[in-house]
């Protein structure tokens, strides 16, 4: 094998990498991997809180070694240029997701994302009359106007997020779900 | 007219096609490259496909990193580690066989496509021994975590996502078992030369997907920090 | 091999064989074209009659003929039967597989063994889908939105499974699209005179490949959801319903430009064919395609504007929206300059063209308005967005849709429809809708809110019309069923171009032998070379291409 790892034959441009160099993309992955653990043992061993750089560099190396084997065992870096493209307008496309639905929720101010509402549905042991007439009218608001998360007022947040506190004020906020703002 | 329409037909009684060749096709090359584009289109919609848990993981990591934290101590790293391994070394395999298609070489296609096989049994072994041991101990996802100490607020949205995630993976690795032996098969029959080896590469990339997918998933399950 | 009597060729109907083991088994794309139109057409049929009962039930204040949980069962089946198993097939997998190998001069599909394998996955998730409806029924609507999903009783696990498998349908469809207008492209036919319909199934082979695995793994969170209740939907474990939404509409939103595109690109074809005249503006059709895809994928967020998204996120969402009115308005513009001045013939499938000119620009002008903030807090969720959704999907799709069944009928079939009928299904079908949903609109801006099963006396005028409406536009519909039926027995032959076409799918015979062609097509010519002199023939090639008559 030449050292161009290029061979052609006649009717098409295939390209055959040597083994050698999967054997050396191999063991570079298997360095990764050590990188990998070490990084997540040593600060637990220093007791150094990395915050969030520990998953910042957790991801780079994994990028590294996805890429590596994107490109060499997968090919890509000798293969047609559209096909990249097409590999990376789905990593585009991702983050297209993952970017518009944290700008949601990142901004958020008149609601609190993912706090517990007042108003929980099954897990609340329903007391008294009006909270069971509660459970219809929020159904019968159909469509996309209401959201438990966006009916809980700021407050609940600062209520403890423990499993017993969830059923506390159910039935005051219970007819509110569904109006907005 | 008539003897162009001849020409056409005569085309089609040639026999000298290979027996891989798809007759709407012009000629061999094309055949491949569209394979290729074809395969690199669905490997792109695969990883649509994971990154919505990608997604959800994100988010809900961000919301409530103290019980992901928790969550991911029940976890063994070592198996985890030995799983990547495996499966890094089953991508280096099937990079071989591969290779060894594209060479003609009969002998190395088999021997790199069992050994593949025998690393995805692997890691679907090791899998199945974390699994049972959540099974056991009630890490369980949503309604059904009952792990008796420790508990962390949403710690059981760890354990779904965990669950959903390798699950995921562990049906391509699964399916990837599959396709790994139908092409074994063929290959021992001789199928595969330099001159076809289309069906070979494809399940390769398949596979590599299969790992790349892994690459992400173990230090974003087992080394939560 | 077929025997080849001079000028007589065999279809791919004799070719391919006979009985109903050569069409399970085919691999031709014209058959799996067909058999996808026929269960689309069924599809369209058993949503069309859901929604004569919705409309039914709201003839008259008070019930009348449904329950109320019986009204929200058929108001979802419809919504689901319509989005996801006729129109978003409809065009591409239907007329596209049929059309798309003939304009691309080239045999079959990139994938023919993939094409047949996405119809019965289609036809496996339809009926999972529909058995849902027979085993108890669903009541969420077709969004599924959490938590009347994950709460509400009635089989939600069967119907999101079959939607979820018909998803798979759908992404190998495009993948296989797209692959073949990459790959198999006769020698001639480059990216730059590729018939727009190409460009238009392009797009939407774009956005399905792209946007649809998301709403695989968003069904398939919801039914972990609903059977393990792991919360990531639902606030009181600490999940995020509006997170739901954001799942699904990054699929859905996008979704709607898999249906509409290739109504447009049915449109680009239609109207310079029976315009006699060069397309205008070729590559700002095709770009606008494109950048509708993409920009498609941006504005989601513009369903959630009172869902207790973020006021930001919602601003950013009605911004990127209005962009999308751009590659809108630029089609409608180019294909009117097309018009101007041509040598235009009112035949159906133009008729139908017209009217999807006329009602897709009311459906896009009317979406604007909700695309702002302020207003749309006021109009959502009222009959003002189901009269919006339906001009652009019934108004734009369905009808491109029928334009495009009636301009390549013959094509298909090899038979001539009546065209006197024919208009007249068309015009019915025209007023129908409009008396049907214009009114709609005034409901809605009145405060009619959707998916009500009653209603205040005030609306009860307006709901009467537009119930009447609805049975002229099934009228229409049912004249359409009876003549296109007929032709198939007592139609005239069709020629290989009844319509003087120039695209390619006119160079053949109709219907088409079994490898579409019987000489090499002559792509010398350019899809809309109206009134260019023909190029020099090259002997043997081509023949008679401008006005092709092959037989």
């Amino acid at each position: 094998m030449s050292e161009h790892h290029t061979e052609h034959d006649a009717h098409n441009s295939h390209h055959i990498s040597p083994a050698s160099q999967y054997w050396g993309i191999w063991i570079g992955l298997m360095i990764l991997t050590v990188i990998t653990v070490l990084a997540y043992y040593i600060p637990l061993w220093l007791k150094v809180d990395l915050g969030a750089a520990n998953v910042i560099i957790a991801m780079a190396i994994a990028t590294t070694k996805a890429s590596l084997v994107v490109l060499y065992f997968m090919g890509l870096k000798y293969d047609k240029r559209f096909l990249a493209v097409a590999f990376l307008s789905s990593l585009i496309f991702l983050g297209l997701f993952l970017g518009f639905t944290l700008l949601d929720i990142k901004t958020r101010e008149d609601s609190q994302p993912f706090a517990k509402p007042l108003y929980t549905g099954k897990e609340v042991p329903l007391e008294g009359g009006h909270s069971a007439g509660a459970a219809p009218a929020a159904t019968k608001t159909e469509g996309k106007s209401e959201s438990p998360a966006s009916a809980a007022p700021a407050a609940s947040h600062t209520a403890g997020e423990t499993k017993k506190e969830e059923a506390k004020p159910a039935a005051s906020a219970a007819p509110v779900g569904g109006t907005k703002h | 007219m008539a003897q162009a329409v001849d020409e056409l037909k005569h085309d089609h009684k040639h026999d000298e096609h290979p027996w891989f060749f798809h007759h709407h096709f012009t000629d061999v090359q094309q055949q491949f490259d569209t394979a290729k584009l074809g395969m690199w289109t669905f490997l792109a919609t695969e990883i649509l496909m994971f990154g919505g848990l990608f997604v959800a993981y994100a988010l809900m990591f961000s919301m409530y990193p103290e019980a992901f934290k928790a969550g991911h101590e029940h976890l063994n790293v070592n198996l985890g580690v030995v799983n990547t391994a495996v499966l890094i070394f089953s991508s280096l395999t099937m990079a071989l066989a591969v290779r060894s298609a594209q060479t003609s070489n009969k002998r190395g296609i088999i021997i790199n496509l069992l050994i593949t096989i025998a690393c995805a049994c692997v890691f679907l072994v090791v899998k199945y021994f974390e699994y049972s041991h959540k099974y056991h101990e009630g890490l369980l996802p949503g309604i059904f975590y009952s792990f008796p100490t420790d508990y962390v607020p949403h710690i059981e949205m760890y354990f779904a996502l965990y669950f959903m995630m390798t699950g995921l993976h562990g049906i391509h690795v699964t399916v990837g078992i599959g396709l790994l032996t139908w092409i074994l098969l063929n290959a021992m029959k001789g199928k595969y030369t330099s001159a076809y080896y289309t069906q070979v590469e494809m399940v390769g990339l398949y596979w590599h997907l299969v790992d790349l997918i892994w690459i992400y998933l173990f230090p974003l399950l087992y080394l939560v920090s | 091999m077929a025997d080849n009597n001079q000028g007589q060729h065999k279809s791919f109907y004799e070719e391919g064989g006979k009985g109903i083991m050569s069409w399970v088994y085919t691999l031709d794309h014209k058959r799996i074209g067909l058999m996808y139109l026929v269960s689309v057409l069924l599809m369209f049929a058993v949503g069309g009659i859901l929604a004569l009962l919705i409309r039914l039930e709201l003839f008259r204040q008070g019930p009348t003929i449904l329950t109320a949980h019986q009204y929200n069962q058929v108001f979802t089946l419809h919504g689901a039967i319509m989005v996801f198993m006729f129109i978003i097939p409809a065009i591409p997998a239907s007329l596209g597989n049929f059309v798309l190998p003939l304009l691309l001069g080239t045999k079959d599909v990139a994938f023919p063994r993939i094409n047949i394998f996405s119809y019965y996955i289609y036809v496996i998730g339809a009926i999972i889908a529909i058995a849902s409806i027979i085993f108890g029924g669903v009541d969420t609507g077709w969004t599924f939105y959490t938590p009347y999903s994950t709460g509400s009783g009635g089989k939600v696990i069967w119907m999101v499974f079959g939607v979820f498998v018909l998803g798979f349908s759908s992404i190998l469809t495009g993948l296989n699209f797209i692959a073949t207008i990459h790959k198999l492209r006769a020698p001639g036919i480059t990216w730059s005179r590729m018939p727009l319909f190409c460009w238009g199934i392009y797009a939407t082979s774009l956005i399905q490949v792209l946007a649809t695995p998301v709403l695989a793994i968003t069904l398939l969170m919801l039914i972990i959801e609903r059977a393990w209740g792991i919360g990531i939907f639902d606030p009181a474990k600490g999940g995020d319903a509006v997170l739901f939404q954001h799942f699904f509409w990054f699929y859905s939103h996008p979704a709607v430009y898999i249906m509409i595109l290739p109504g447009m690109a049915i449109i680009s074809e239609i109207i310079p064919t029976f315009s006699k005249k060069a397309i205008f503006g070729y590559k700002a059709i095709g770009m606008s395609s494109v950048a509708i895809a993409i920009i498609g994928f941006l504005v989601w967020g513009h369903h959630m504007f009172v869902s207790g998204q973020s006021q930001f996120a919602s601003m950013v969402f009605s911004f990127l929206t209005y962009l999308v009115a751009i590659p809108s308005g630029i089609k409608v513009f180019n294909w009117t300059a097309t018009m101007y001045k041509g040598t235009i013939s009112l035949d159906t499938p133009m008729l139908y063209a017209l009217s999807f000119l006329f009602l897709f620009t009311i459906g896009g002008l009317t979406g604007i308005p909700l695309a702002a903030l302020s207003v749309d807090v006021h109009l959502t969720d009222t009959y003002f967005v189901v009269a919006h959704f339906h001009y652009v999907m019934m108004g734009g799709t369905v009808i491109a849709f029928y334009g495009g069944l009636h301009y390549w009928w013959p094509k298909m079939t090899g038979r001539m429809y009546n065209e006197t009928l024919a208009r007249l299904a068309c015009a019915l079908v025209f007023i129908g809708f409009n008396v049907t949903f214009l009114t709609q609109f005034i409901l809605g801006s009145k405060g009619m809110p959707r998916r009500y099963y009653d209603y205040l006396p005030q609306y009860q005028t307006l709901h009467q019309v537009s119930t009447v409406g609805s049975w002229i536009l099934g009228l229409g519909f049912l004249i359409m069923v009876s003549y296109l039926l007929a032709s198939l027995k007592n139609g005239a032959l069709a020629p290989a171009n009844p319509w003087g076409g120039l695209t390619l799918e006119w160079q053949t015979s109709s219907p088409p032998p079994l490898h579409n062609f019987e000489k090499q097509p002559n792509t010398k010519i350019g899809p809309y070379d109206y009134g260019v002199p023909v190029p020099p023939k090259k002997p043997g090639t081509l023949e008679g291409a401008v006005h092709g008559t092959s037989s």
